[in-house]
C-alpha cells in the first residue's frame, strides 16, 4: 500500500470515529423524543427505543390548549418578517453605499459599520427604555425593529460588497436607457448580487430564529413568546422534568435550521462566519 | 443654467439619500442614541416605575465595592480560560483533519458544524439531559466503567458544571472556530510543504514549524471571536444550572439580566454594563488589529 493509500484510510477512520462523536448527543435526543415516558426513566438507558413511539410529538403541540404551536408560529412569522426587513432595507443601503453619490457617504458607512463592535447585550437596558416610552413593550413589532437593527451592519457591510463587485458601468447605461434609479436598482442590479443576498438571508434567518435574549426581554406574555423563551420555560417549569416533551420540543425547534442548513450549507457556512468575524 | 443644473443635482442626491435613509434612521434610533443613553442612565437611579434621580458617579463607587458583580465577572473570566482553549485546540484538530479534498469532506464539514446551527437553548437542553443526575446517559458510562463510584449531580455545584458546560460549548462551537483555521489553513501554499518534504521534515514537525506559524492570524482571530462570545455567555448558565447553587455559577451578563430586569434597578445595571462594553470594546479593537496587521 502506497502512502496515498494509507493517508486515505487515516482520514476515514479518523474523522469517521469524530463525526460518530460529534452526532452522539443528537441521537440521544432523537432517541429519547422516540420513547415511552416509562421507558425514559428506565436504568441503564438504551440508545434505540424499545418501542417507538411519537406520543411526545402529538403531546407538545397540544398541552395546555397547543401553546407550543403558538411558540413555533411565533418563531416562524418573526423570522420570516426580519429576514424580509433585513434584505429590503439592507440591499437598499448596500447599493446606495456602494453606487450612489450620498454626501458624506464613508462617515455615514463608518458610523453604521462600528455598530459591529458593540453587542446587542450592551443596549439592552436603554432599548428597553426607549422601547417602552413609545409603548411597543411586549410586541412582535419591538423584536423585529430590534432584530433589523442589530443585524443590519453585518448585512450592509455584505450588500455593499456584493454591489461592489459589479461594474458602476451598468448602472450607467441603464440610466442612459431612461430606467430610473429605482428601476435599475430592482431589475438590474438585484439579480446579479443573489449569491450576497442568500447569504444575508440565511444570516438573518439563523440570528433570528435563534435569539433567546431579545424575545426573553420584550416579548415575555405567554401568546407571544418564541420558540426558544417557550422551551426554556416549559425546562424551568412543572414539565422539566418530562424529559420526553423537552426532547420532542428541543427537536422542533431545531429541524427548520437543520433542514436549511443541510441545503443551503455554503452560505450557512459564509453568512455565520463572516457574521463574527466581519 | 447653471442654477438649474445645481437644482438637479440636489434633488438627484436627495433621491439618493433615500436609499440609506431607512439604515440610518434605524441606527441612529435603536443603536447611536441608546449607546449614549446608557452612559447616561448609569449615571441615575433608575426605576422602571417611578421618579429617576441624578446621582453622579454613585452607580460606579457602589459597583467597585460590589463583592457579587466581581464574582461574576471572575466566574466569566474562569469560563473564557477554561473554553477558549479548548475549542481552539479541538478545532484545529478538526480543521487539520479536513483540509484535503478527498470524496466526503464536505460531508465531515457539515457534521462538525451542526452543532453551530443548532439555539444555544435546544444544545443546553439535549446536554442538560446527558448530565441529568438519575438518568443521565453520562453517568450510567461513568459508572459502567467505574471511573464514579455513584452518579454525580453535574449541575450541583460550580466546581463540576462550569467544565461540563465548558464541554458542552466545545462540542458547540469548535465547527466555527473550524471554518476560520480552515480557511487558514487553505492560504498556506503547497510549495512550502513541498520544500520541506524534501528537506526531510516529518508531518510533526511541520505542524509545528510551519503550519502553526503561518496560521498564526487565523488563530488570533478566531481566538478573539471566541473570547467575545464566551464574555457574554448567558444563556447556557441560565438554563443549565440558573446561576447557582447561591449565585456560584452566574455569568456577568446573567448578573445584568437580574439586575436590570428581574430587579428592575436599570441604572445600576447600566453601570455594569458600560463596564462591560469597555472590556468588549477593547477585545473588539484587538480583534480589529489582528484582522489589520497579519503576522506575516
Amino acid at each position: 500500500m502506497n502512502a496515498k493509500g494509507s493517508n486515505r484510510i487515516k482520514f476515514y477512520i479518523l474523522n469517521g470515529f469524530i463525526a460518530f462523536l460529534f452526532l452522539l448527543p443528537f441521537v440521544w435526543i432523537v432517541s429519547t423524543s422516540l420513547k415511552k415516558p416509562g421507558e425514559i426513566a428506565k436504568y441503564p438507558p438504551k440508545w434505540l427505543p424499545a418501542n417507538v413511539t411519537l406520543d411526545n410529538y402529538r403531546t407538545i403541540f397540544t398541552f395546555q390548549e397547543g401553546i407550543f404551536s403558538t411558540y413555533f408560529t411565533n418563531s416562524g412569522l418573526l423570522t420570516i418578517s426580519t429576514v424580509f426587513f433585513v434584505i429590503i432595507v439592507s440591499s437598499l443601503a448596500g447599493y446606495g453605499f456602494s453606487k450612489l453619490d450620498i454626501p458624506f457617504k464613508n462617515g455615514v458607512l463608518m458610523l453604521i459599520l462600528a455598530a459591529m463592535m458593540i453587542p446587542f447585550h450592551g443596549l439592552l437596558i436603554p432599548l428597553f427604555s426607549i422601547i417602552k416610552s413609545l409603548n411597543l413593550l411586549n410586541t412582535h413589532i419591538a423584536l423585529i425593529i430590534i432584530y433589523v437593527t442589530f443585524q443590519l451592519p453585518f448585512t450592509i457591510y455584505m450588500m455593499k460588497n456584493s454591489f461592489d463587485s459589479v461594474p458602476t458601468s451598468i448602472r450607467e447605461s441603464a440610466l442612459i436607457d431612461g430606467a430610473s434609479e429605482l428601476r435599475t436598482f430592482v431589475r438590474v442590479f438585484l439579480p446579479l448580487v443573489w449569491p450576497g443576498l442568500a447569504t444575508v438571508a440565511i444570516f438573518s434567518a439563523y440570528t433570528t430564529w435563534n435569539d433567546f435574549i431579545i424575545a426573553l426581554i420584550f416579548a415575555n406574555s405567554n401568546d407571544l413568546k418564541t420558540l426558544n423563551v417557550g422551551l426554556t420555560n416549559l425546562a424551568v417549569g412543572e414539565y422539566g422534568t418530562n424529559w420526553g416533551l423537552l426532547s420532542s420540543g428541543s427537536i422542533i425547534s431545531f429541524i427548520p435550521i437543520i433542514i436549511l442548513f443541510a441545503f443551503l450549507q455554503r452560505y450557512f457556512i459564509s453568512g455565520l462566519t463572516s457574521g463574527s468575524v466581519k | 443654467m447653471q442654477v438649474k443644473k445645481y437644482i438637479f443635482n440636489r434633488k438627484l442626491k436627495f433621491s439618493h439619500l433615500a436609499f440609506i435613509l431607512p439604515a440610518l434612521l434605524l441606527n441612529i434610533v435603536f443603536f447611536i442614541y441608546p449607546l449614549f443613553q446608557s452612559l447616561a442612565m448609569s449615571f441615575y437611579n433608575w426605576p422602571v416605575l417611578g421618579d429617576k434621580l441624578f446621582i453622579g458617579l454613585d452607580n460606579y463607587f457602589r459597583l467597585f465595592q460590589d463583592i457579587t458583580f466581581w464574582n461574576t465577572m471572575w466566574f466569566t473570566l474562569k469560563y473564557t480560560l477554561l473554553v477558549t482553549p479548548a475549542i481552539l485546540i479541538v478545532a484545529f484538530i478538526l480543521a487539520l483533519l479536513i483540509n484535503n479534498q478527498l470524496p466526503g469532506v464536505t460531508f465531515f464539514r457539515s457534521i462538525y458544524f451542526m452543532p453551530v446551527v443548532i439555539s444555544m437553548v435546544a444544545s443546553s437542553l439535549m446536554w442538560l439531559w446527558i448530565y441529568n443526575d438519575l438518568y443521565g446517559v453520562l453517568n450510567y458510562y461513568l459508572m459502567l466503567f467505574n471511573i464514579v463510584q455513584e452518579p454525580m449531580n453535574w449541575m450541583g455545584q460550580a466546581n463540576t458544571s462550569l467544565p461540563a458546560i465548558s464541554f458542552m460549548i466545545t462540542w458547540k462551537m469548535a465547527g466555527f472556530t473550524m471554518v476560520i483555521l480552515l480557511a487558514g489553513l487553505q492560504g498556506i501554499s503547497e510549495e512550502v510543504y513541498e520544500a520541506s518534504n524534501i528537506d526531510g521534515a516529518n508531518k510533526w514537525r511541520q505542524t509545528l514549524y510551519i503550519t502553526i506559524p503561518l496560521l498564526l492570524p487565523s488563530i488570533g482571530l478566531s481566538l478573539v471571536v471566541s473570547v467575545i462570545g464566551s464574555v457574554l455567555a448567558f444563556e447556557q448558565f441560565l438554563i443549565m444550572t440558573n446561576g447557582g447553587p447561591s449565585a456560584t455559577t452566574t455569568t456577568a451578563v446573567h448578573h445584568i439580566y437580574n439586575t436590570s430586569f428581574k430587579y428592575f434597578n436599570l441604572g445600576y445595571g447600566s453601570a455594569m454594563t458600560i463596564i462591560l462594553l469597555v472590556v468588549l470594546i477593547a477585545l473588539s479593537f484587538v480583534q480589529f488589529k489582528v484582522l489589520k496587521d497579519p503576522v506575516e
